[in-house]
């Protein structure tokens, strides 16, 4: 292999040239550079235009724009470069800072503060508390939070109006922003009522807020036994109702407002109910006392006030009482059962038939119909004799005599 | 029949098997399938928010409007807004905002979407180390909430995401107006303003060095029985007071001891330990041993987000002890150069720095020092401390060269101490490179002698006692590292004080010395020339044809 070195050789040169160190261009020591501002406070949106000057050409230079927990960096490179910051950056208000570096070290440093832009359509705004208790230590407030068109909180100073309408006085109160709202503090009114709130600034508003002032507790107040049968029926009912209730502001209290009605006899509290007021009004039905008594009922609020008391005397439950015996029919004939005012007594009232010899032989019980009932006798088959009925009504008895005849 | 039974028999194993198979499969399947447990996410929820712990302190000061508010709802309010901050630093560190959704609700939220959704090119990092709260309203129904966070302490790096360059770390000081709303129960901010922020510089810088003492000598302490992390864990004051009448018959004058971070309880400092810490404190008093604490051994990182647990840790164990008349000097961190390769050089440094900061706010009166683990790194950082402080472990005769190049790099006047030095007289059978207890003492005086013409002012030599056993943790299952670490005491696991123990007693009157002739004998050397004779007699055997 004669040209076996040239090979070998040529290869070498190969390797060496392609080895060899590829010159550079010349690279300058990073020098000083600076941020120029035209305006170290911009409003929010405003594009910003930068100006950045460096010692050198050949490097390339990082701009850093430091925003909270993020970052947006621009590469520069060039003595004299103008660098426009888009809306997209400066759209969120506060103070931003700009850093110019080169391998970490920051050759030079420039804050800018963009200011929030004016108020703009809606304004932020929370009530509560929603309802407010009438002529009360309770109050309520109106935050109000004005924002930009970029949603930044207004600057310190906006001034914010708030316009209150509550059906007999409106009111407009104005406030400036404090560290970024507007407080307006409602106190209880003296009527109770819905009142309507709302702020504005010159270009924008909350929506509509409402607050409800409730009435406060019940004054004193009037109880009537509308209707009411003075006897001791059990079965029957008296029933009382209230005046419109109001607190001490002549508002209706509103509904469902707890009232104890306490029932006495005598001393002795026998009773306890508890009603709710519907349309400001209260009432109860209690059934009659079953055996002669006075009864006195009280109303109570659950703050303490108390109605007038009621008494009423339940007399005893009088009835007239027919009871006939029909031979012909073999049967007992009972009625016209009738009460104190001559009314017939409740349908279905039972009626206990007792029928004796020696000994009781039967007890029957029916229900009056119309007032009468019919217990028929020769079903029992009895011995032909003489026999004694015992009729028994709401407590009434009626004996009568009975003669069974032979057939 | 019996072929009936045997088919029977192949039939109910083929079931069994079939079925043992597929229930083997499906216990995979839903092991797989299964998600984590309640008691595991709120381990990753608590772990989560665990290591965001800054300094955040309510100013009472000036009225608020609204209501007054009660403890339960600002610890509510506080909660959130530095989980909302955390869930921000996440969000800039990994690009995820799902999490902002649970802490930031309408505009805000919006504006951190925008923000955030930017440039992924670029790495953006930070943290927020102290909050200064101050109330401006609490509203009525209890929804509403507004604060000034003034004078709020933030840590920003930045960071090229592809080429990995740093392009900024910086200190600030910002002030921020923030509303915050009750939505659904949980607060979350609405609405944050950024007032102003201003570069904050660090109050970093050293003390005046006349008040520090200076020719001190002393000892790295651990008990025989309980190195490292069982120094704390098994702490036993009597072992304590023994070794410290050793010390001073040893007539040392001070001690270096460690605080574990991670054993200490991280950012929540264990009251134990502090107490533990406390009572070897007053034993010195007793002793008259004045202590170098070296805080965060093995630290878990010195990324950003680590800072917040590093310095409430730091505030914790220094705050406790800042009066205490016989700490000598805070030692940082122990060899933090030797991170370097692993965290970045730029990362540690920048973490020492405000390390050093915050030790300086809360203990002004005592000097700083970091021990770094060689000569050649004790430069770093020297205008920020007040003792330059170095391990060695080298060459004796180096000492001097390398003390001299540092010298050129630091302020003259500050004293320089050796705070590690000493070699291990590991001598055995298995194990080339034995030192015998005699080259121990010859190492130790020669390194003395070294130091003491090099103008190194104090020297602690590494350590007080050869220790029964080592935790695997911290040397690895190296046996010849583990071996050699063990042995590097003035006194042996027994008890019995090695000749080194007179070196350091006798240092006033120190000179250079030749190793000891012992070098020539070594336990290895027997082990190697038994294996040369059996290889001999083995290869004669196979000569004369035995095998």
């Amino acid at each position: 292999m004669p040209h076996t070195r040239y090979i070998i050789g040529f290869t070498f040169l190969g390797i060496l040239l392609a080895c060899r160190d590829q010159p550079e261009p010349t690279r300058v020591t990073p020098g000083s550079g600076r941020i120029i501002l035209n305006d170290s406070t911009i409003k929010a949106g405003d594009s910003l235009s930068l100006r950045i000057q460096l010692s050198d050409e050949q490097n390339i230079y990082t701009l850093v724009w430091r925003d909270l927990a993020a970052s947006t960096c621009f590469a520069i490179r060039g003595k004299d470069t103008i660098l426009e910051i888009s809306p997209f950056l400066t759209g969120n208000a506060g103070q931003k800072h700009l850093y110019l570096t080169h391998s970490g070290e920051p050759i030079d440093h420039q804050s800018i503060m963009i200011q929030p832009g004016p108020p703009s359509n809606y304004i932020e705004s929370y009530l509560g508390p929603k309802t407010i208790l009438f002529a009360s230590k309770e109050s309520s407030m109106l935050v109000m939070i004005p924002t930009d068109q970029y949603l930044n909180p207004v600057s310190k100073g906006t001034e914010v109006t708030v316009k209150e309408e509550s059906g007999e006085s409106d009111q407009q109160l104005s406030y400036t922003t404090r560290h970024g709202y507007a407080a307006h503090l409602i106190n209880s009114s003296e009527h109770a009522g819905r009142r309507i709130f709302g702020g504005f600034t010159t270009n924008a508003g909350t929506i509509q807020q409402d607050l409800l002032v409730q009435s406060g507790w019940p004054v004193s107040f009037q109880l009537v036994a509308d209707e009411y049968f003075p006897f001791a029926d059990g079965r029957s009912v008296t029933k009382f109702s209230s005046e419109v209730l109001v607190d001490r502001g002549d508002n209706p209290i509103k509904d469902g407002t707890l009232i104890n009605l306490s029932v006495y006899e005598g001393e002795l509290l026998i009773g306890h109910f508890t009603g709710k007021t519907v349309n400001g009004r209260v009432s109860f039905h209690v059934l009659n006392p079953g055996h002669p008594c006075l009864r006195t009922y009280i109303a109570l609020s659950t703050s303490g006030q108390k109605s007038n008391p009621i008494s009423i005397n339940y007399d005893e439950y009088q009835i007239r009482l027919v009871v006939r015996y029909n031979q012909d029919l073999k049967g007992i004939h009972v009625g016209p059962v009738q009460g104190n005012l001559g009314q017939l007594v409740p349908e279905g009232t039972r009626v206990t038939l007792e029928i004796f010899g020696n000994e009781i032989l039967e007890i029957v019980e029916e229900e009056l119909i119309k007032g009468e009932v019919f217990f028929s006798i020769s079903k029992y088959m009895l011995p032909s004799g003489s026999y004694t009925a015992t009729v028994s009504v709401l407590g009434v008895n009626e004996m009568i005599t009975l003669e069974i005849l032979g057939e | 029949m019996k072929k009936t039974h045997r088919r029977i028999i192949v039939h109910v194993t083929t079931i069994f098997v079939i079925a043992l198979i597929v229930g083997l499969f499906g216990q995979i399947w839903s092991y797989f399938k299964s998600g984590a447990t309640f008691s595991e996410l709120k381990a990753i929820d608590e772990e989560l928010w665990k290591v965001y712990d800054p300094v955040t302190t309510w100013d009472s000061a000036g009225l608020a409007e609204g209501l007054p508010m009660d403890h339960f709802t600002r610890e509510d309010v506080e909660q959130a807004y530095l989980r909302a901050w955390h869930s921000l630093h996440l969000a800039g560190r990994t690009g995820n905002l799902e999490l902002l959704e649970d802490y930031f609700s309408g505009p805000c939220l919006q504006h951190l979407r925008h923000l955030l959704n930017g440039d992924d090119e670029f790495f953006t990092e930070r943290v927020n180390l102290k909050h200064n709260i101050r109330l401006n309203l609490f509203s009525l129904d209890r929804q509403v909430v507004a604060f000034t966070d003034s004078a709020m302490h933030a840590v920003v790096r930045i960071t090229n995401g592809v080429t990995d360059q740093l392009l900024l770390h910086n200190h600030s000081e910002e002030s921020f107006e923030v509303i915050m709303t009750l939505d659904d129960g949980h607060w979350k901010v609405r609405h944050m303003s950024h007032l102003q922020s201003t570069d904050r510089a660090m109050n970093d810088a050293p003390h005046s060095i006349s008040g520090i003492r200076r020719n001190l000598k002393g000892v790295n302490y651990y008990p025989s029985a309980s190195p490292w992390f069982s120094f704390w864990t098994d702490f036993d004051t009597l072992a304590i007071a023994e070794d410290f009448e050793l010390i001073k018959e040893l007539e040392l004058e001070a001690i270096r001891i460690f605080i574990p971070y991670s054993t200490f309880g991280k950012n929540q400092v264990d009251q134990v330990y502090l107490q533990r810490l406390n009572q070897l404190l007053n034993l010195a008093v007793s002793f008259d041993l004045l202590v170098v604490p070296t805080l965060f051994d093995f630290p878990e990182g010195y990324q950003i987000n680590h800072y917040t647990q590093t310095r409430r840790h730091l505030i914790e164990v220094v705050d406790r002890f800042q009066d205490h008349s016989h700490i000598l000097a805070w030692d940082l961190k122990n060899e933090p150069d030797l991170d370097f390769e692993v965290y970045g050089q730029s990362t540690v440094l920048e973490w020492l720095k405000l390390m050093i900061a915050t030790i300086r706010e809360i203990d002004p009166s005592k000097p700083v020092t970091i021990g770094w683990s060689k000569p050649t790194s004790a430069h770093l950082l020297a205008d920020k401390l007040d003792i330059i402080s170095f391990h060695f472990y080298g060459q004796p005769s180096h000492l001097v060269t390398q003390t001299d190049a540092l010298r050129q790099k630091v302020d003259p006047e500050k004293p320089l101490w050796l705070t590690e030095f000493g070699k291990s007289s590991l001598n055995s059978f298995f194990f080339p490179g034995g030192v015998s207890e005699a080259e121990q003492a010859a190492y130790i005086q020669n390194v003395l002698f070294y130091a003491q013409k090099a103008g190194v002012n104090s020297n602690f030599v590494w350590t007080l006692h050869d220790f029964q056993r080592i935790p695997g943790g911290v040397f690895g299952w190296k046996p010849w590292i583990r071996k050699a670490q063990k042995q590097f005491g003035l006194v042996n696991a027994a008890g019995i004080r090695k000749k080194s123990a007179q070196v350091i007693l006798d240092q006033e009157q120190i000179s250079d010395t030749r190793n000891s002739w012992t070098w020539l004998i070594k336990p290895f050397y027997f082990t190697c020339l038994l294996v040369l004779f059996l290889a001999v007699m083995l290869a004669r055997r196979i000569s004369k044809g035995y095998f």
